[in-house]
């Protein structure tokens, strides 16, 4: 409806009142509502699930592969430990500079163990930047679990080697016999020139005996399969399912560790 | 002196020595040295008064506006952030008080002591309830309006002195604006004073009791169709009056970077803080007592007794609660509405508030003639 003259005088006057009832209206309601602001420090503040944000590792889960250090495209992440027997690792330092750090990823996807992730915690303000480069390790050098370990492993490196000794031993004995029993043997007179041979025998066959551990090596395998079994378990409560990835997971570091 | 004994005689004419009156009153009796004393207690009760409401109200608006934006608003000092107020103000009162090398430095520092003067000496004529007023003369309103448009000056005074573009720009908006609105609100105002007969804000409450659901005799139910329009411009002026958005064109922080007083700061800006503040309680309180019944409580018959301490307490409370709704109304506009521009400013007073007001107020004389 067009106004003219007095009507457009009221009909402004009808538009202002109501216009400003209207907002009021509006802003009267939104006073009743929950705020949507987040009270930062205390309250936890969600961000989308893929976010990338501060690193956090699964200490107990990495290996020390240095893959991460590898992929990172800056140079960043600082890794150094020491490695025991029984694949243990004490750490001195997994540290991550994020003067440096861009938050590409890159370090997360190469992981062999997918250990090492980008969390939630996006606050980096720090008074200095020294204190950005963080620490992500839970433990420094090496736990009561990783003592036990390495003795394990060591006690087992022992009694292989015992047995390996025994074993020799037995087959030194029965090359001896066998020698005594062919120079005991009416064809004695070629048995010099044999007899001979395994004096320098054990020598030339020693190379040959490793082999004979290879597959011995692999006998070994089953206690690291046993600690390989032991972790898995845990790796799955981790993941919550993908089992079948932590078995083939397990079964290559069983290679990395056979070689 | 002759101004303070003038005050001083309106007290004792109009009412009964009693509350804090009576105390000025017996100390005007022992000459200049009681009238002195008198002032100063006076002016300590006011100032305190003065600066206490703005606290309030300073957390209310924060706290509103907060909610309205469905932000929490303050909530760090103090339970839900009350005393945040309170902690500005200590700040501000620590911060360096910087006069700019080119400024008029004496206006510089004397303008913002007017705003605040004007504003003070406002706040002791508002009735609260019977007795609770520091001074009520037979020229209450007219005083108050006298004191309030005084404001105007001290504004001009800092935008000047300030030597600051921006200040200046503020400063002239503070003057168009407030001249012009001044006109509606002195209609407003007159037309209270024809209903009632009075200027004094004391009377025009005490006139309002009784009724229909004690209501009855509020000048917005009493002459409905005159005086609620009349009320809405009286509101809509005292907004421009007290600077408060939408025409809060003198400070504009977006457009003139805080306007008059953009060079002012620590104490000396906390003047112009607390006028602004203290001016919307003291326009809701003319408000309350023009138009919606002073210190009555509504919907209670006979509840208007004054003399008794109860009594007075009672209206006390009433009073500032109404007062307080008005305030609130205020900021709940401040947060709703966006600035308007000056010519949409200066055509709403001509074109709108004027002729209405005059309507009113020529709608009031007939209908006080009728009834
Ligand atoms: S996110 Fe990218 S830059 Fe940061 S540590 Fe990982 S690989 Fe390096
Ligand atoms: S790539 Fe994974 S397993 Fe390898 S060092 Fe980095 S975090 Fe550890």
């Amino acid at each position: 409806m067009k106004r003219d003259g007095a009507m457009v005088w009221l009909g402004n006057i009808k538009d202002a009142l109501w216009s400003t009832m209207v907002g009021m209206g509006i802003t009267f309601r939104h006073m009743f509502k929950k705020p949507v602001t987040y009270q930062y420090p205390e309250d936890v503040v969600p961000v989308a699930t893929r976010y990338r944000g501060m690193h956090f590792l699964e200490q107990d889960k990495c290996i020390a592969c240095r893959a991460c250090e590898k992929a990172c495209p800056v140079d960043c992440i600082e890794i150094r430990f020491l490695r025991h027997p029984g694949s243990v690792n004490e750490w001195f330092e997994f540290s991550l500079d994020y003067n440096k750090c861009m938050f590409c990823e890159l370090c997360c996807s190469p992981c062999p163990e997918d250990c090492i992730h980008e969390g939630k915690e996006f606050g980096f303000a720090r008074y200095e930047r020294s204190e950005l480069v963080v620490d992500l390790t839970t433990w420094k050098g090496l736990r009561d679990v990783d003592h036990q370990r390495i003795k394990e492993a060591e006690e087992e490196k022992k009694r292989k080697a015992a047995e390996m000794a025994a074993k020799k031993k037995a087959a030194a004995a029965k090359k001896a016999a066998e020698a005594k029993k062919t120079a005991e043997s009416p064809e004695a007179k070629s048995g010099p020139s044999e007899t001979a041979k395994p004096a320098s025998d054990p020598e030339g066959s020693k190379p040959q005996t490793p082999k004979p551990k290879i597959p011995k090596g692999d006998a070994k395998g089953p206690s690291s399969k046993k600690t390989a079994e032991e972790q898995k378990p845990q790796g799955n409560q981790n993941k919550g399912k993908g089992s079948e990835k932590g078995k083939t997971k397990g079964k290559g570091k069983k290679r990395g560790g056979g070689k | 002196m002759t101004v303070l004994a003038f005050l001083s005689n309106g007290t004792v004419e109009l009412q009964g020595a009693s509350g804090a009156t009576g105390i000025l009153k017996g100390l005007a009796a022992y000459g200049f040295w009681g009238y002195l004393l008198a002032a100063l207690v006076g002016f300590a009760l006011l100032f305190g008064i003065a600066s206490a409401l703005p606290i309030l109200f300073t957390w209310a608006e924060r706290r509103v506006s907060g909610r309205m934006q469905q932000r929490w608003g303050p909530n760090r000092v103090g339970p839900f952030g009350l005393i945040q107020a309170l902690a500005d103000g200590i700040k501000l009162m620590f911060k360096e008080d910087i006069i700019p090398a080119q400024a008029d430095k004496f206006l510089f520092m004397v303008a913002p002591g007017i705003v605040l003067a004007g504003m003070v000496s406002a706040f002791a004529l508002v009735p609260l309830s019977d007795s609770a007023v520091i001074v009520d003369t037979s020229l209450g309103l007219y005083l108050i309006a006298a004191l309030l448009s005084l404001e105007v000056i001290g504004v001009i005074m800092a935008g000047w002195a300030s030597n600051n573009k921006w200040s200046l720009f503020g400063a002239m908006r503070e003057a168009a604006q407030m001249v012009s609105y001044e006109i509606p609100f002195g209609l407003c105002i007159l037309l209270a004073v024809v209903s009632y007969g009075s200027l004094s804000l004391r009377e025009m409450s005490l006139a309002q009791a009784g009724g229909f659901l004690n209501v009855g005799n509020w000048l917005i139910f009493h002459n409905p169709f005159f005086a609620l329009p009349a009320a809405v411009v009286f509101f809509i002026a005292a907004l421009a009056n007290t600077k408060r958005a939408p025409f809060d064109l003198p400070e504009a922080e977006s457009e003139l970077v805080s306007g008059f007083h953009t060079e002012y700061s620590g104490f000396r800006f906390s003047f112009f803080f607390l006028e602004e503040y203290a001016s919307m309680f003291v326009i809701s309180a003319i408000l309350v007592s023009m138009f919606l019944g002073g210190w009555n409580l509504p919907f209670v018959p006979g509840s208007a007794v004054t003399g008794s301490f109860g009594g007075e307490l009672l209206a006390v409370f009433t009073m500032l609660l109404k007062s307080f709704v008005l305030v609130f109304v205020m900021i709940w506009i401040r947060w709703t509405l966006p600035r308007i521009r000056i010519d949409q400013v200066m055509s709403l007073c001509y074109k709108y508030l004027t002729p209405i007001a005059f309507a009113c107020l020529i709608g009031t004389c007939w209908w006080e003639l009728a009834a």
